[in-house]
């Protein structure tokens, strides 16, 4: 899928991640050059991030560049790091390797079930050895509820 | 949230169904056969600081005491309070316990910062892990020698000193507010993150007095690289024995201490607790655990539940006093 | 001096002390090596372990593991790009590239090489000016570390390389994201949204595997095709070429004076050495656009750098009890859970643990290179595995990393969104390794800077005449004064180019920063 100009999008995010910042840091005690408040750094550095992206919105805008994104890989994989948070929490480490690793298998059209089933349960051994029986680490294997 | 609320229920109805000495009996059931799994301390803050520390010293004698392993988990952030908050929302069983220092127990909340936990309503307090006192130093180019000659020089040159503390809110700093305001002088904060960079400034001279703890200023102090001017125990420290009090520097009734609790989640049961109280006290008697206590300045502390309630309520009422009185601004 | 080697030597080469560093060493390159742990997170993890030894035993272990873990995390940095602190995002800049070309083998060998060489100068550092250095690291107040983080930030812009505009927003932002948290200055939370979690601030480890790690294995899973690897491993393949070898002999040394000096000084040190180290190689380098794309430099200098000054930073927490990283506050931890209490007189009165640790070190990264060279045609073979059965473990890897870091699920949150970021990034040719570095100095900018302000009582002239401040200042304005007329002269130049009828693809946009071809 073709985006036209992914380049003025992540300038509009970066402008948009400045305002953001830079309303939330006028609640800050903004204080003096002399003796700054907690508030000043955020707002002269948002309000520089902010300038900065705008030169590159104006920038894109004159040329725009036809760059594209694949989605697929990235819906799979942001989700497959989201699975495994909630599976985590619900559900307990092992549950959590076998949701990301499914996931984050689908981003290959045809990887196939059996290869990430076995996949996941390789890996869930080693990471049951490694942080559970070596580490000693206090993370449930497989649990119900939170 | 669930659990608390049926925990409480099933509470009751056995309560009412069995009358409360029902209840002593299933307790001391349960200590019998507490603990069956290991047990795990919270511990707020990252490991190799001197939290983690003690509860690592704790941990280690605990786990021959109570036959299971008990395991130090790091959940550092906010204080401390990212830790406690966690064994405020853990199941009441006595397996998930926690490490809660002056700050996570008392001063975040007094100081009007929300922790994300009721300590009072969350959690029980089962007993005192130590006490350790802090160290007002100065830096080796002062003239002052003593902490009557460095108050009596702040006095006469009002804001020419200043103080560093290892953070805003943080023991030493309202201790060294309190301290200054009882005396009526007037020094400069200046806020650090944690004890390690403002060791650094006093050792260069680059601020005047700090408030550090113990065992790293003693041996500062030993090798000459600082001057200490008192301590705010009640008593000496055995690690620099030639250090008075701030108490004998003409503040009557000065003392600031830190310690950690060992907290449970509210509700655990009785007996578990009794059996973990004991095993603590039994630490506390322990010749290895008292030498590495010593090494690091720590007093060791015995006491019953109640003994340790008691402490954790006395201590809040003093640090409420001092933050009034020092006039420290709450958020 | 020689007594106390001997002495060293003698307690370090007892078999239990080998085996002990062995076994750190290859411990700490195996933890290393998962995405998102590097050394803290091997030391971290592994510290418990260390309560039931000898303290010397203890610390010379946990001396092993931090090598160990160190290079381990330039191995995942360089085979798959996903550096899990600074130092390692510096080497990832041109590692990577290197193992793109096939040329995985020969990167890692002369990051072995120059970390080891590195390391050594450090030693000898250490062992030679200890007490020294460390006095002049004293003498850092809060205005001299002022502008040392403001001179490393500086490098750091100018390291970005391609867009000046994309490599200043992103340092900005790292800057900006170092904000959030408790102000240390007053105490005031930022950009915390009321959650507890957020009081301590970002996690660099969910930032690093997010910018780097995520966004690196979203861009690259529709390229596993074209993505063979051509590369046999045999012996050959491994072993760098005659050029290879002399473009290292400078980068080194300067890398390893650069580190050495810098990891004395307690917490920014060891991480502007890296990128300092590389920012001095783009200065000197006669083709700058090779940067980026594989250039030898790019990891000679920064790995030297990074491990002469891992060496050196044990300078301030040995002599005097300051430790300069969070790695060194875990070893000082290890010494007091054994009752020694660190301070300036460690060396007197423990000279065993002093001397031992120190003979260690040079014995450690002896093992790290015997256990290492041998190792590299293994790590190498990582890479001829189909990519499509190694990312799922990866991404697997990367959230048990972080998790695992601050037993946090809200950290595993900020995977997500940092790694869209990263990967809209990536797409743009914003490159991550500016803003990762904002958003380590940031804090320690703005901090020092308030609290300098503070002691001078608001004077900026009190400031700048201190006179180490105010010379680091002065190199810093040089720097950058050098930067904008470097670049004010590449623009003429590209006009000039322009102006001729062919195109310049050394300025193709499209080009992304990670070298993807």
């Amino acid at each position: 899928m073709k985006v036209m100009s992914l380049r003025l999008v992540v300038a509009v995010i970066l402008a948009l991640i400045g305002v953001v910042a830079l309303v939330l840091a006028l609640d800050y005690e903004m204080g003096s050059a002399r003796r700054m408040g907690p508030g000043y750094f955020p707002v002269v550095l948002s309000a520089i991030l902010i300038l900065l992206s705008l030169g590159e919105i104006v920038a894109s805008l004159l040329r725009p560049e036809a760059r594209s994104i694949d989605w697929r890989p990235m819906i799979m994989i942001l989700g497959a790091v989201t699975a495994f948070g909630v599976t985590l929490y619900l559900f307990g480490m092992i549950p959590a390797f076998f949701a990301v690793i499914g996931l984050a298998a689908q981003s290959e059209r045809h990887f196939g079930w059996l290869p990430a089933l076995v996949l996941a349960a390789v890996t869930s051994l080693g990471a049951y050895l490694l942080f559970s029986r070596f580490l000693g680490m206090t993370i449930p294997l497989v649990q119900f509820g939170p | 949230m669930t659990t608390l609320s049926w925990k409480r229920l099933r509470r009751s109805i056995t309560a009412f169904a069995l009358g409360g000495l029902a209840l002593v009996a299933a307790g001391t059931a349960m200590a019998e056969d507490y603990p069956t799994k290991p047990v795990t301390f919270v511990v707020g803050f990252p490991p190799g600081g001197s939290t983690d520390v003690v509860a690592r010293i704790l941990a280690k004698h605990m786990t021959d005491t109570l036959g299971q392993p008990v395991l130090v988990e790091n959940r550092p952030g906010a204080g401390g309070s990212v830790g406690i908050g966690h064994v405020a929302k853990s199941d009441p069983d006595a397996y998930t316990l926690g490490v809660s220092g002056v700050g996570a127990s008392i001063l975040i909340n007094a100081l009007g910062r929300n922790t994300g936990y009721d300590f009072d309503k969350e959690l029980d307090v089962i007993g005192v892990m130590g006490t350790l006192g802090l160290v007002i130093a100065g830096r080796t180019g002062l003239e002052q020698k003593t902490l009557p000659e460095l108050i009596q020089y702040a006095k006469d040159n009002p804001g020419k000193l200043t103080y560093g503390t290892s953070g805003v809110g943080t023991p030493g700093h309202l201790a060294m507010a309190y301290l200054l305001s009882l005396a009526k002088v007037d020094m400069l904060h200046i806020p650090y993150k944690g004890n390690t960079p403002l060791m650094n400034d006093v050792l260069g001279g680059h601020v005047d007095v700090a408030v550090l703890t113990t065992p790293g200023a003693a041996e500062q102090v030993r090798a000459g690289g600082i001057i200490a001017y008192a301590v705010s125990s009640p008593e000496r420290s055995p690690l620099m024995p030639n250090v008075p009090t701030v108490i004998e520097g003409g503040f009557e009734g000065f003392t600031a201490t830190l310690w950690n609790l060992l907290v449970a989640p509210k509700g655990s049961p009785e007996g578990a607790k009794m059996r973990l109280s004991e095993a603590l006290n039994k630490a506390m008697q322990d010749a290895d655990v008292l030498a590495s206590y010593a090494k690091q300045g720590l007093a060791p502390t015995i006491t019953t539940p109640a003994q340790a309630q008691t402490f954790y309520e006395t201590e809040r009422a003093k640090w409420d006093k001092v933050i009034a009185d020092a006039g420290i601004k709450k958020k | 001096m020689l007594e106390n080697v001997l002495l060293g030597f003698a307690t370090a080469v007892s078999p239990e002390n080998l085996f002990y560093c062995f076994l750190g060493v290859f411990l700490g390159t195996f933890i290393g090596v998962l995405p998102g742990l590097g050394s803290l997170a091997a030391i971290s993890m592994l510290l418990p372990i260390s309560f039931y030894l000898e303290p010397t035993t203890a610390l010379i272990r946990l001396a092993g593991i931090f090598y160990g873990g160190a290079y381990g995390g330039s191995i995942s940095s360089i085979l798959l790009n996903l550096p899990g602190t600074p130092s390692a995002a510096i080497t990832a800049l041109d590692g990577n590239p290197m193992a793109k070309q096939g040329r995985a083998g020969v990167a890692l060998f002369i990051t072995a090489i120059a970390s080891f060489v590195g390391g050594m100068i450090g030693v000898v550092a250490l062992m030679g000016f200890g007490p020294a250095i460390a006095r002049l690291g004293l003498g850092f107040g809060p205005g001299g570390y002022f502008a040392l983080v403001l001179l490393g930030l500086v490098a750091a812009v100018t390291v970005g390389g391609g867009s000046v505009v994309k490599g200043l927003s992103m340092t900005v932002l790292g800057l900006l994201l170092g904000t959030v948290g408790t102000d240390v200055t007053s105490g005031e939370f930022r950009y915390t949204f009321d959650f507890v979690e957020m009081r301590d601030g970002l996690s660099l480890v969910a930032l690093c595997m997010g910018l780097f790690g995520i966004a690196e294995v979203i861009g690259s899973v529709h390229q596993a095709g074209a993505r063979k690897i051509t590369e046999k491993v045999t012996m050959r393949g491994m072993v760098p070429t005659r050029d290879d070898v002399r473009r290292s002999y400078g980068p080194v040394a300067r890398g390893a004076s650069i580190g050495g000096f810098l990891g004395a000084l307690p917490g920014a040190g060891t991480v502007i050495a890296a990128f300092l180290a590389y920012a001095t190689e783009l200065r000197v380098a006669r083709d700058k656009s090779r940067f980026g794309k594989g250039a030898v430099e790019g990891i000679a200098a920064p790995e030297a750098a990074n491990n002469a000054a891992a060496q050196t930073a044990f300078i301030p927490t040995l002599t005097i009890g300051i430790p300069g990283s969070p790695t060194m506050s875990i070893m000082l931890g290890a010494l007091m859970i054994h009752g020694i209490s660190p301070g300036p007189l460690l060396v007197t009165d423990h000279p065993d643990v002093f001397w031992g640790l120190i003979a260690s070190f040079w014995i450690g990264n002896v093992f790290l290179l015997v256990l290492n060279i041998p190792l590299i045609g293994i790590w190498v073979r990582v890479l001829q595995f189909p990519y499509k059965y190694i990312y799922p473990v990866v991404i697997a890897l990367i959230c048990i990393g972080v998790y695992s870091m601050r037993t946090s699920l809200f950290d595993v949150g900020f995977v997500v969104v940092f790694g869209a970021l990263g990967y809209l990034f990536q797409r743009t040719g914003y490159s991550a390794a500016p803003l990762i570095l904002g958003f380590v100095l940031g804090p320690m900018l703005e901090e020092n800077l308030r609290r300098a302000m503070l002691m001078a009582r608001g004077d900026p002239i009190r400031l700048v005449a201190d006179p180490l401040t105010g010379s680091i200042l002065s190199l810093s304005a040089l720097l950058l004064v050098w930067a904008v007329f470097g670049a004010v002269r590449r623009l003429a130049h590209m006009r000039r180019l322009a102006e001729r009828p062919s195109e310049n693809p050394a300025e193709n946009p499209a080009e992304s920063p990670s070298g993807e071809a």
